[in-house]
C-alpha cells in the first residue's frame, strides 16, 4: 500500500500537468506536416512546419521541402521570405487571406469549425452510421459565389467536409482522419481532400499528414516572432 | 612551363565551352519554369473568377461594372505559392493578375454591350408601338 502511495504521489503532479495542458485554451499550436498534392499526373512534395499563433491569428509556414521558405499571414497581408536567395515578397489584399490547406486544421481548433465566424448558420443536420451531418448555408450575401458545406463527424470528431457550389455541385470534399486530442479539440492528423472541376472530374488530390504536434509550447518558438530581416528589399505587391 | 600553360589553356577552353553550352540551358530551365507558372496562373484565373457573375454585373451596372471589373484586383490563393521559387512566384502572380483582371473586364463589357442592346431594343420597340399607336 504504501509503495502503491509513493507511486500515487510520483504520478499525480505529472497527471494534473497533463490533465490542465490538456485541458488549457489553445494558444500557440506547432505541427510538422508533409503536403502532397497531384495535379495533372505531376505530384509534389511540400514539407515543414505549421506555426499558429491563435491571439495574433498569425500563421507562419517554414517550408524546409522542396526550398527554403518562410510564409507569414496576418489577416490581410502575405509575406513570403526565401532565407537563402535572401528575397522577399510582401502581399497587401483588400480581403481577409486564407491558406486552404492550413485552414482545415485552423478550422478544427475553432467553435462550429469557424464557419459561423465567416457568417455561415446551421441549416439542418441528420444521422446516418452514428455520423451526425451538418449541413451549413452561407450568408445571404455570398450566396451567389459559395453553395452550402455539409460536415460529418463522429464522437466530437470532425470526419469529413463537401464544399458545393452555389448551383449544388461538388466543389471540394475532405476526410478527416487520426484525430490527436489537444487542448480541447480534437485535431486531424491526416487530411486527404479532393478538388473538383465542373463536370465531377478531379481537379487536385491533395494528401497532408501532420506530426509532433506542439501544444502551447512554453517558451514560444522564436518563428512565432518572425520578421523579414530589414537588409531585405521587398517586393511589395497590392491585390 | 610549356606543359603547364598548355594545360592552363586546355582547363580554360573546356571551362569556356562548358559556359558557352550551359547558357542555353540555365535560359532553357528559366523560360520552362515560367511557362509553368504562367500556364498555371492561367489556369487558376479561369478556375476563380465567375464570369458570369461578372457579366452580369455588366449587364446591369453598365459601364460602371466595367470600370469595378477593370479596378478589382483578383488575389490568388496563397496556397499556390507555397514552396514555389521567388521566380515561380512572381511569374506566377503577375499572369494571374493579368488574366484574372481580363477575364473579369471582357465578361462586364460583354455584359454591358448586351445590357444596352437589351436597353435599346426595348426602346425601339416601344418607340415603334406608340407611333404605331398614333397613327390609327
Amino acid at each position: 500500500m504504501p509503495k502503491n502511495f509513493k507511486l500515487t504521489i510520483l504520478f499525480l503532479p505529472t497527471f494534473l500537468l497533463c490533465t490542465s495542458l490538456h485541458a488549457a485554451p489553445l494558444e500557440t499550436l506547432s505541427l510538422d506536416f508533409t503536403r502532397e498534392l497531384t495535379e495533372n499526373d505531376k505530384t509534389e512534395i511540400i514539407a515543414g512546419t505549421l506555426h499558429y499563433d491563435v491571439n495574433a491569428a498569425r500563421v507562419v509556414v517554414e517550408v524546409t521541402q522542396p526550398l527554403k521558405q518562410i510564409m507569414v499571414v496576418q489577416d490581410k497581408m502575405l509575406e513570403i521570405y526565401y532565407p537563402l536567395e535572401n528575397q522577399a515578397f510582401r502581399f497587401i489584399a483588400k480581403g481577409r487571406i486564407p491558406l486552404p490547406f492550413v485552414e482545415s486544421i485552423l478550422q478544427s481548433t475553432q467553435a462550429e469549425y469557424g464557419l459561423t465566424a465567416t457568417g455561415y448558420s446551421l441549416n439542418r443536420h441528420e444521422i446516418a452510421d452514428d455520423v451526425l451531418y451538418t449541413y451549413w448555408t452561407p450568408p445571404e450575401k455570398a450566396k451567389d459565389k459559395l453553395g452550402i458545406i455539409i460536415l460529418g463527424s463522429r464522437d466530437s470528431k470532425l470526419i469529413s467536409a463537401e464544399v458545393k457550389t452555389p448551383d449544388d455541385k461538388l466543389s471540394a470534399q475532405s476526410f478527416y482522419r487520426k484525430h490527436a486530442k489537444l487542448g480541447d479539440s480534437y485535431i486531424p492528423m491526416e487530411v486527404v481532400s479532393s478538388l473538383y472541376r465542373p463536370n465531377s472530374e478531379v481537379l487536385e488530390y491533395e494528401h497532408v499528414i501532420y506530426s509532433n504536434p506542439q501544444l502551447n509550447a512554453q517558451p514560444p518558438a522564436p518563428i512565432f516572432q518572425f520578421e523579414i530581416p530589414k537588409s531585405v528589399k521587398v517586393k511589395e505587391i497590392k491585390w | 612551363m610549356k606543359i603547364e600553360l598548355k594545360k592552363s589553356l586546355q582547363i580554360l577552353a573546356l571551362l569556356m565551352a562548358l559556359l558557352t553550352f550551359s547558357t542555353p540551358f540555365v535560359t532553357f530551365a528559366q523560360q520552362n519554369l515560367q511557362m509553368e507558372a504562367i500556364v498555371a496562373a492561367e489556369r487558376d484565373a479561369r478556375a476563380d473568377v465567375n464570369t458570369g457573375l461578372w457579366f452580369l454585373g455588366g449587364c446591369l451596372g453598365g459601364i460602371l461594372g466595367v470600370i469595378v471589373a477593370y479596378a478589382v484586383e483578383p488575389a490568388p490563393s496563397a496556397t499556390r505559392l507555397l514552396g514555389k521559387s521567388p521566380e515561380y512566384v512572381a511569374f506566377y502572380t503577375e499572369a494571374y493578375t493579368e488574366k484574372a483582371k481580363k477575364l473579369q473586364a471582357n465578361s462586364a463589357l460583354g455584359g454591358c454591350v448586351v445590357g444596352t442592346l437589351v436597353v435599346v431594343a426595348i426602346y425601339v420597340a416601344a418607340f415603334a408601338a406608340a407611333v404605331e399607336a398614333s397613327t390609327y
